[in-house]
């Protein structure tokens, strides 16, 4: 009788909780109203925010927004506001061959985004040419003088430097008003660059977490800005590097004005990797200026940082002071202080300086 | 390892800077820095190696090569057309900490040019013995060094200033450390007066 009653009230139960249960899912499948962005960059990302990262470079099951993407707004490099609409070249598998074609959505990632032969970079590379008979090739060499960088840009012709100088923003806008003039891409290579700054580049640039599972499993594209530290040191020691950059302008059907683009192709250099995964990475935007700004913030990690240029010693020692705090919040100020004058006293500096001017002089 | 001379300045590390170093040095019966980080590659990457990635990106801008996984062999080719070595390692017993194990004061010395001409900074906790017998070498090269135990995270901030300031700068290595010690001292001082 007791167990009857028990079985009674779970039947009358348990509807109840999966109504419950069943509204509970609506109230989660309901679409988050839009909202400003709080441009703070250590902020908590939103769940809207987070959707529209993991849409960025794949996972995603939002249908692509109309336009060029100006409504995915995301905080990229620091504080600075980017409208993406990111295009995930993917090679598909047609009878045995490899079919290469722009995806405009944003389907999962899987691993066929990375060419795993050669035959399929050359036919990327071949429509590409088809498709643009004007297109040119520059190189973007690094001079290292004494401690200063300076950037060549060529076409690797004999003439004139299209640019050169140490402003990497003049450098990308001049190439920029070649393809608007020419009306024609650009493709940058990259000269003289050691390996550690082509790795430097392409941390910055974006990072794969999985890319070292040779299991074939890949997780998904984040930016570094929201990658965690440990994900980087994986992402550096793989030395993914960025081969070549494609400048693109292009005007569609039925619209005014032509969008531009950042066509990215990476490359993996190390252990068995080497040689096999090509990735290409398209990045569409509505103007010509945020292009500019996207592909100039992509080459900071090659510059003398521009933000730090010209500090002063204290104006270095208050930025570290606050680096080392910001990573080290158990620190209080005392202790850090009380360390600080300890690390110093504890070096033989006073004896050096004596050693260096020896008595007399 | 690249080019010696590509840049003038070089930090060496013979302790682990990199999870795969850290559990292999945990693993390897001649080594015994990383074993003394009870919390293991989360405590050892919270206190030192985090603190590393945010330094690395402006030191290798004001050309100063970072070499990791340091092997004592390779110590000498560390000196050739550099301005300042930094060797940043471990002391136990008297012997230094490389990748490949622990190295004698008399390894390390031979390992050492003898027309090396810039700086050699040991950071390394109070590598005295090792000093001292450099020294009687009366070497042309300056060495500088810590009498007690190091904190690694600070050195490495107070390095990722000292070559910024020298690379902005073109000073020596020796002015470049003045300015920096003394920018600290100055504003220690100020906040201290502020509170």
């Amino acid at each position: 009788m007791r167990r009857r009653i028990l079985v009674l009230m779970f039947i009358c139960l348990v509807p109840f909780r999966f109504s419950h249960a069943q509204e509970a899912m609506r109230e989660l499948k309901k679409p988050e109203p839009p909202h400003p962005i709080d441009p703070s960059p250590n902020r908590p990302r939103t769940a809207a925010e987070d959707e529209k990262l993991k849409c960025m470079f794949q996972l995603c099951t939002l249908t692509k927004p109309h336009g060029t993407g100006v409504d995915r707004s995301l905080h990229l490099f620091d504080d600075k506001r980017w409208s993406l609409a990111p295009e995930v070249l993917t090679p598909g598998l047609k009878d045995g061959k490899i079919d290469l074609h722009a995806e405009p959505g944003f389907r999962p990632l899987a691993s066929s985004h990375f060419y795993t032969a050669r035959d399929a970079e050359k036919a990327r590379l071949g429509r590409l040419n088809r498709e643009n008979p004007g297109m040119q090739r520059v190189k973007v060499e690094l001079q290292l003088g004494d401690f200063a960088h300076r950037y060549v840009v060529y076409s690797g012709e004999l003439g004139p430097d299209i640019y050169s100088g140490n402003d990497v923003a003049a450098l990308i806008r001049t190439l920029h008003s070649q393809v608007e003039l020419e009306s024609s891409p650009i493709v940058m290579e990259f000269e003289g660059f050691t390996e550690k700054e082509e790795r430097a580049f392409t941390t910055e640039f974006s990072v794969q977490h999985q890319l070292i599972d040779r299991r074939g499993h890949f997780n998904f594209w984040v930016h570094p800005s929201f990658a965690d530290k440990e994900v980087l040191s994986d992402y550096r020691s793989t030395a993914i590097v960025l081969e070549r950059v494609v400048v693109k302008r292009e005007l569609r059907t039925g619209e005014r004005e032509p969008r531009w683009g950042s066509l990215m192709q990476f490359a993996a250099r190390a252990g068995d990797l080497f040689g096999m995964r090509k990735l290409w990475v398209q990045v569409w935007f509505d103007r010509r200026s945020l292009n500019e700004e996207f592909l100039t913030a992509c080459l900071w990690p090659w510059l003398p940082n521009p933000r730090m240029a010209g500090e002063s010693a204290e104006q270095m020692v208050e930025r570290s002071r606050k680096q080392l705090k910001a990573n080290h919040p158990d620190l209080s100020d005392r202790e850090m202080e009380v360390a600080i004058r300890s690390e110093f006293s504890n070096t033989g500096l006073g004896e050096l300086f004596i050693r260096k001017e020896p008595a007399g002089e | 390892m690249n080019d010696p001379a590509e840049k003038p300045y070089c930090i060496a590390f013979g302790i682990p800077t990199t999870r795969q170093e850290f559990i292999r040095s945990q693993a390897a019966s001649e080594s015994d820095y990383s074993k003394r980080w009870l919390g293991g590659w989360g405590q050892y990457r919270a206190q030192f190696v985090s603190d590393l990635e945010i330094v690395a990106p402006d030191m290798e801008h004001a050309g100063v090569e970072l070499v990791r996984g340091l092997r004592v062999g390779k110590l000498s080719s560390l000196f050739f057309n550099r301005r300042v070595v930094v060797l940043f390692s471990h002391w136990a017993g008297d012997k230094v900490e490389f990748f490949d194990g622990m190295a004698s004061v008399e390894i390390i010395m031979a390992e050492i040019p003898a027309g090396y001409d810039g700086v050699l900074d040991l950071c390394v906790c109070h590598p005295i013995a090792l000093v001292e017998k450099l020294l009687a070498r009366r070497p042309a090269y300056l060495v500088k060094y810590l009498r007690q135990e190091a904190a690694p995270h600070y050195w490495l901030y107070f390095y990722r200033d000292i070559f910024r300031y020298m690379s902005a700068q073109n000073v020596d290595y020796l002015k470049a450390f003045e300015v920096i010690a003394k920018a600290h001292i100055t504003l220690g001082r100020s906040s201290e007066d502020g509170t």
